[in-house]
């Protein structure tokens, strides 16, 4: 019944020309330039970019949680309900059931003084679940995510737990509520390879599998290509590229998006690394013109003068002067 | 110091007869800790486990595995700051795996082997300025004069591509990319004939890790160094390595050639792993419960 409710609405997550900026005795300095992105429902989408770029603070402000003091512009839509609207009491509720968030690392997020079993039904006992029924909801959760004795890991801690197996309970605590969203910020950086390939499979199953909208944040585009519908590319605050993942090696048209698959070294054959120049720059670095334009080597005098914005071509929005042509100038044979 | 033009390429070629002698030797070595369990019995874990390898001089050897694999024990080992239960350890001819008694010893070991650490932020000193943190390292190991030593720390930020402007500076106002350069000219500065790099590349953003590989690479080509490379990150690792061990649970269970190794593993765990690694068209599946 939910999941149709769901495939009703157009989109489940809606950010428009959000911007935040923090006072400085300079002035406010930028963290997110102008954000535009939007999920539908049941639809993946991967959010990729170096550190610094914005990624973590375009997901913390979906949960309507901002740095102290930020000044907020422009709208923040989940289901169709203005995020930044809403206080009090509707704001404890949409963050503890409408939206799901995983981080990076569960150990810092998950309370090592309270039980695995404690931790899961939390956000059931809240919306009145009685301690039976959560309890064996929990347990077909756990299960759910490849937990091998669920009813003994309900009476373990956290500390008895690899980080693999916790962020396993962390997304089980997250479908507890079956949130219409779920946030995932770089779930799997902290972990072996391995572990990696078995919780994204989970959390991709589990989002499939209830009509889950996901944002999935990763420095790692590969990776995000293999388990999301589309890709949004950041850089200093701004989103540069959108387009289909499985589009991303063949149609990709941003030199940023380009020079991110060049700089990772290959895993099958060794040639030297065309790394990108200089450091990624901050937002409040980025002066008027594009943000890459400093380590583009597509770049044009209108580069460094005019912000170029996000337009649709072909099938992907690209934010750059030369979209129309960079198809004829990215050499796509050496990005594969 | 630098090596012409000419010595560039030598990371591919053979290695010429002079060279065939080991760097390092790792003869049958094992770290055994021990341990007291929940109900204060003694038990013992088994970090390392017979683990035998030599690198050649001037190689590079990676060493892959996941956590818990006993990679960064076994580089703990090679550097001497730890030593191995059982088994011996020869780094450029002189056994590390005991104490090192004396000043002299200790000053020796430090010149013929340097490590450099995955995250440049906490192994650098925050009140030390880059300058000033070359120079320790030059006033230890060398009898030298201020001129010539200011000489060296310009020579050695050149290599690490910074400049003179970087001198003043702390590592908090240096980019991680700029902080691990400096780490590496650090580890660079006493002439090592060995660097142990631990995860010395996994903290930086895609971008920056790019450069730093590349820099690695030129480094080795033009002085006369050899490196253990450790990472859990396979593309890096064949990036950087001619050789590698691919390790879990403290044993080795393949060797090889780089490229024949990621591209024919034999060992069921060296697959499994390989398959893991996201690339294109790549799909992530379950293996089961745990």
């Amino acid at each position: 019944m939910r999941v149709a409710e769901r495939a009703m609405r157009v989109a489940e997550l809606d950010i428009q020309d959000l911007k935040i900026s923090l006072p400085r005795v300079d002035g406010p300095r930028p963290i997110l330039a102008g954000v535009t992105l939007s999920i539908a429902a049941g639809e993946a989408v991967g959010l990729v970019g170096e550190s610094g770029s914005g990624k973590s603070t375009t997901a913390r402000a979906v949960m309507r949680l901002f740095p102290p003091k930020a000044t907020v512009s422009g709208t923040v839509d989940v289901a169709g309900r203005s995020v930044l609207a809403l206080s009090g009491q509707a704001l404890r509720e949409f963050r503890g059931h409408e939206v799901g968030m995983i981080y990076q690392d569960p150990r810092s997020r998950i309370n090592p003084l309270r039980r695995i079993g404690d931790f899961i039904t939390e956000g059931m006992r809240d919306q009145g679940v009685p301690r039976g029924d959560a309890s064996q909801r929990a347990i077909s959760l756990l299960e759910s995510v490849s937990l091998t004795n669920a009813a003994h890991r309900m009476n373990q801690y956290p500390g008895e737990l690899s980080g693999g197996l916790l962020q396993r309970v962390m997304i089980a605590s997250v479908l507890a509520t079956e949130p219409g969203l779920i946030l995932a910020d770089e779930p799997t950086s902290a972990l072996d390879v391995t572990t990696q390939e078995e919780v994204v499979a989970i959390l991709g199953d589990a989002c499939r599998e209830r009509g889950m909208s996901l944002l999935f944040i990763t420095h790692d585009l590969d990776l995000a290509a293999a388990i999301t519908d589309r890709i949004a590319v950041m850089s200093a605050g701004l989103v540069l590229e959108v387009l289909p993942s499985a589009l991303l090696h063949s149609e990709l048209r941003h030199p940023y998006t380009a020079a991110l698959l060049l700089s990772r070294p290959s895993l099958h054959a060794r040639r030297r690394i065309e790394a990108i120049p200089g450091a990624p720059i901050a937002a409040y670095e980025s002066g008027t013109g594009c943000v890459f334009a400093s380590r583009c080597p597509f770049a044009i005098d209108v580069c460094s003068e005019s912000r170029p914005v996000l337009r649709k071509i072909g099938v992907s929005q690209v934010a750059c002067h030369r979209a129309e042509e960079m198809g004829g100038l990215i050499d796509y044979g050496a990005l594969a | 110091m630098r090596a012409g033009p000419e010595a560039d390429g030598r990371a591919e070629s053979v290695p010429s007869p002079a060279k065939v002698d080991a760097i390092v030797d790792v003869n049958s070595v094992s770290r055994v800790y021990r341990l007291r369990d929940a109900g204060r019995r003694n038990t013992s874990f088994t970090a390392v486990d017979d683990v035998s390898f030599s690198v050649s001089r001037g190689g590079s050897l990676g060493i892959v595995g996941e956590s818990g694999s006993g990679k960064t024990t076994l580089a703990r080992m090679i550097v001497g700051l730890e030593h191995p239960t059982t088994g011996s350890i020869v780094v450029d001819g002189v056994r590390v795996d005991g104490r090192a008694r004396t000043r002299a010893a200790r000053r020796a070991r430090g010149r013929t082997v340097q490590m450099v650490y995955q995250d440049p932020y906490s192994s650098l000193d925050p009140r030390q300025t880059v300058g000033d943190s070359l120079d320790e390292v030059l006033r230890f190991c060398f009898k030298l004069s201020s001129g010539a030593r200011r000489a060296r720390t310009s020579e050695l930020l050149e290599q690490v591509g910074l400049s003179q402007i970087h001198l003043a500076l702390r590592p908090n106002v240096l980019s991680g990319g700029q902080q691990q350069r400096v780490a590496i000219a650090r580890a660079l500065a006493c002439t090592p004939s060995l660097l142990v790099l631990d995860e010395a590349v996994s903290a930086l953003d895609v971008s920056v890790q790019g450069q730093v590989l590349n820099l690695l690479a030129d480094m080795r080509s033009e002085l006369d160094v050899s490196y253990v490379f450790i990472s859990h990150d396979l593309a890096v690792v064949q990036q950087i390595s001619d050789e590698i061990i691919v390790m879990h649970n403290g044993k080795v269970v393949e060797r090889g050639r780089t490229e024949q190794v990621l591209n024919k593993p034999n060992d069921e765990y060296t697959k499994r792993l390989i398959a893991a690694v996201p690339t294109v068209g790549w799909k992530p599946h379950r293996h089961g419960v745990a």
